[in-house]
């Protein structure tokens, strides 16, 4: 029913967070305009990762000690009466009009996250749903911000497990550490973020939310703690 | 009903104001037709057209480009009114955040057994968490015991 | 004590005859040092004698009407400034200063700075920054934390330039401890300090621009601000508050791709630059707000200890990477922009060619990185791999002990500056042997400057105070930190 024009057809060039969130195509006019720019300093040209900067102390300093041109009183009046920089300055707004905004559109879209970011806490599980703390009170003494507690007691069979284990999210400062010294992987900062809450009282997080917690989110975790692992 | 279609309007008025590429939304537009686009536009506020890459539990449908950028080349589009971010069940929140490059639909996680059903954020409702002490108190609090006048 | 028996004469009696107590009260302990410092000049220019008089004048009519019309101009009588002469006109010298209460919730003044502007007419006469709005005790609570758990602290002091914050405090505990970090991690710690300083400038820059009037570039590079948080993010976990510096290198290596995607990142950037550049660097109403605001010459500079941009803008080569470099930068190239007017202008050009040079830096650091291990291989200060600590009981004691005790370090003190983005960025750190700090001085560079505001808007419209203190390039994090 739709057929698409010629101009639909183009294409919109893709581009990767490595080129940056803009088109790789640069608008032609502001190179144009760079040349005129009269900034005092000078410029250093991006290097390429294939020529690697030469050492040329001889040319660099030239150039760096080098005054620059005064501008002539017709440049100055010239400059003054019509306005050259604000309409340069005028000019990039414009381009910029044209060009696709970068704006992520939340909750739609959302920005990208590496498999170390700490978020809301979690506590994990064994294969056979046994729970992974053992009480061991690591992550309660590392804590700066004291958002940790826990009590410990010998269950029925025997084992050492936790009673309580709470934290108080309206303390904690999301340093990591907790994850970082827990030698079982029991308690992870998982990526979740998402869990801001009406009252303060929602964030006094006890040991069934952290393992409820656990409980939901851990194909995430566990894939990303497997991502991770060979840098910890 | 009327509300919604005051609002598209609204949203389409808002649209033509902050549209990127005329060429890119008209293009769109020509994929996914004007329903879709009339609906994009009260949701996203923006007209988007690519891959359906899957379908959650929930409903919620996951969308990809790779024209788009970096950042607003996936996308989601929720199956309830009020999308609320905390309803990307965690397989589908890898694939949003581009921790994972694939989708679940083609890496699927590991699933356990002990996996509990995703919840949103329950803040605000009836459901929403309220702590309370797990262990067992550590004092006998006295309890008055008052005689019987008689 | 004095102070406050004052303020309660100032409730209780108002028959008394001493006009001081009928000053409004929070300039009042200035006003008795003030007073016993001029009262001669006051007396010998009859202001005092004039002044009582027409307060008794208007008592009679008006019993409270003395308080708010403060004679704030003639406390200072000796430091009127330019615009200040002493004029003939009787009725020039019973002109009084206006007190406005800038900020804390206005919105130029970054963060929470309460500053009291003393207004002669529309000129700005005196300023007062009052600071302690952010205390938080952090020098007092890191003397009872381990010296791993102080380093989120000071992600916290200067909470846009946070990588750098740590840099200091590890390099102060590897100093005491006497240890030397692998290149690798040196070269990662030059890189994002770099970076941290060019997320430092734009936020700087931009918000400077802001405050004057220029919106646009605040959004551009808001953008740029996004990726390099997300730089951080991928590198430590956290967008902001990192804790990826540690004592004794850093916490896990850069995942792969990294590298490359900075490089992608800092080939596009210089063009971001020139964009903001060509936007203010020439603009007439840029230059109008920023040329001769804020003047700081190289002696003034030096007397009220300013540091980085606000040293170098002023003629003053002084750069703690050139001078006592740390970490990697003695082995990459790069040169320090040097102001000449000491203006808030040239302190913009020295900022903007300050993130040309980081771009510069990072370039080098992307082509130099050195494979190798990034952490101290002393399993008593950095703890061991988990993958070790799960197979050898040995790795996982140390696992133990670092994260409960924590490592003592040897007696001894230091002092340990950076270049941070704002300036000097110095720890001093006392140890006595123990696992933890028994004294950490942090010395913020925000904090003197802010001191100079009051010299450098001297004479200026009120509109110019936005402007300094834009340039002073304030977080009130590492400001108020201090323990008072």
């Amino acid at each position: 029913m739709f057929r698409l024009s010629n101009i639909a057809k183009r294409r919109i060039s893709r581009t990767s967070l490595a080129s940056g969130l803009r088109p790789t195509f640069y608008p032609i006019v502001s190179q144009i305009s760079r040349n005129f720019s009269n900034t005092l300093f000078q410029r250093y040209p991006v290097e390429s990762i294939n020529n690697p900067p030469t050492p040329k102390p001889q040319t660099l300093s030239k150039t760096a000690t080098a005054k620059p041109k005064a501008p002539t009183v017709l440049d100055t009046t010239a400059n003054l009466f019509l306005l050259t920089e604000i309409f340069r300055g005028m000019w990039l707004v414009l381009e910029q009009f044209f060009r696709p905004p970068y704006t992520i559109y939340y909750p739609y879209e959302k920005g990208p996250l590496s498999p170390r970011f700490r978020g809301e806490h979690a506590l994990r599980r064994y294969p056979t749903g046994e729970e992974r703390c053992i009480a061991c009170k690591l992550c309660e003494v590392v804590c700066p911000a004291l958002a940790i507690t826990i009590e410990a007691e010998v269950r029925d069979d025997g084992s050492r497990r936790t009673t309580r284990y709470d934290i108080d999210m309206t303390k904690c400062i999301y340093c990591g550490f907790c994850q970082e010294a827990c030698p079982v992987d029991a308690i992870v900062e998982g990526p979740n973020f998402e869990f801001s809450t009406e009252t303060r009282e929602e964030l006094l997080y006890n040991k069934e939310k952290l393992l409820a917690n656990g409980d939901k989110w851990e194909p995430e975790i566990a894939k990303n703690l497997e991502a991770n692992q060979y840098y910890v | 009903m009327v509300k919604d279609i005051i609002l598209s309007f609204f949203m389409v008025i808002v649209s033509l104001l902050n549209m990127s590429y005329l060429t890119r939304t008209i293009k769109n537009f020509l994929i996914i037709g004007p329903r879709e686009y009339l609906r994009q536009l009260l949701y996203i506020s923006d007209t988007k057209a690519g891959t359906l890459v899957g379908i959650d539990q929930f409903g919620n449908k996951y969308y990809e480009n790779k024209e788009e950028f970096y950042g607003r080349d996936r996308w989601v589009d929720y199956a309830q009114h009020y999308g609320d971010a905390s309803q990307i069940p965690p397989e589908w929140h890898r694939w949003m955040h581009k921790i994972s490059e694939h989708p679940p639909t083609i890496d699927p996680p590991p699933r356990p057994k002990y996996l509990s059903p995703h919840t949103e954020n329950l803040t605000g409702t009836r459901k929403a968490f309220k702590t309370y002490n797990t262990t067992a108190p550590k004092i006998l609090a006295w309890e008055p015991k008052v005689n019987r006048r008689e | 004590m004095t102070f406050l028996r004052h303020l309660t004469n100032v409730c209780r009696t108002q028959t008394t005859k001493n006009i001081i107590s009928h000053y409004r009260p929070f300039v009042l302990s200035n006003i008795i040092e003030q007073n016993q410092k001029s009262s001669k000049l006051l007396f010998k220019n009859n202001i005092i004698k004039r002044n009582l008089a027409s307060e008794v004048e208007k008592k009679k009519h008006d019993p409270y009407a003395v308080s708010i019309t403060t004679p704030i101009t003639q406390i200072y009588p000796d430091d009127a400034g330019p615009m200040l002469e002493k004029s003939t006109d009787p009725q020039e010298l019973k002109t009084e200063g206006y007190t406005v209460n800038f900020g804390p919730q206005h919105p130029a003044a970054h963060g929470v700075l309460r500053m009291i502007l003393t207004l002669k007419g529309e000129r700005i006469y005196k300023a007062d920054p009052h600071i302690g709005l952010l205390h938080r005790g952090t020098e007092k609570l890191i003397e009872y934390k381990t010296y791993l758990q102080a380093l989120p602290y000071f992600d916290r002091l200067d909470y846009v330039s946070m990588m750098t914050n740590e840099q200091a405090y590890s390099l102060a505990v590897e100093k005491l401890l006497n240890i030397e970090i692998p290149e690798r991690a040196k070269y990662i710690r030059t890189m994002f300090a770099e970076i941290t300083r060019i997320l430092n400038h734009l936020m700087a820059l931009m918000s400077h621009a802001l405050d004057i009037g220029a919106l646009t570039p605040f959004l551009w590079m808001f953008e740029e601000r996004e990726k390099l948080m997300e730089y951080y993010e991928r590198v430590s976990g956290a967008r902001l508050h990192a804790a990826y510096v540690r004592p004794g290198g850093v916490a896990q290596d850069m995942p792969l791709g990294l590298l490359e995607d900075i490089y992608q990142w800092a080939t596009q950037y210089g063009t971001r630059i020139d964009e903001v550049e060509e936007l203010l660097t020439s603009n007439r109403i840029w230059k109008e707000r920023t040329i001769g605001i804020g003047v700081v010459t190289a002696q003034q500079a030096l007397d009220y200890g300013f540091s980085g941009v606000m040293l170098r803008g002023s003629g003053i080569n002084w750069d703690l990477r050139k001078v006592q470099p740390y970490d990697a930068y003695s082995e990459v190239e790069f040169d320090v922009p040097i102001g000449s007017h000491g203006d808030c202008y040239d302190r913009y050009l020295c900022r903007v060619e300050e993130m040309r040079q980081s771009l510069r830096i990072i370039n080098q650091c992307i082509n130099k990185m050195p494979p190798g291990p990034v952490k101290v291989d002393d399993w008593k200060i950095a703890p061991p791999k988990r993958s070790s600590m799960k197979e050898s009981m040995e790795a996982l004691i140390h696992h133990f002990k670092l994260y409960s005790e924590g490592y003592s370090v040897p007696p001894g003190e230091t002092y340990t500056v950076i270049e941070a983005p704002k300036g000097e960025f110095g720890v001093h750190l006392v140890s006595d042997g123990t696992n933890r700090p028994y004294r950490c001085k942090i010395r913020a560079p925000g904090f003197a400057h802010l001191s100079g505001t009051n010299f450098m808007s001297k004479g200026h419209f009120v509109p110019d105070i936005v402007a300094v203190i834009g340039t002073l390039d304030i977080v009130f994090g590492e400001v108020r930190m201090r323990s008072l």
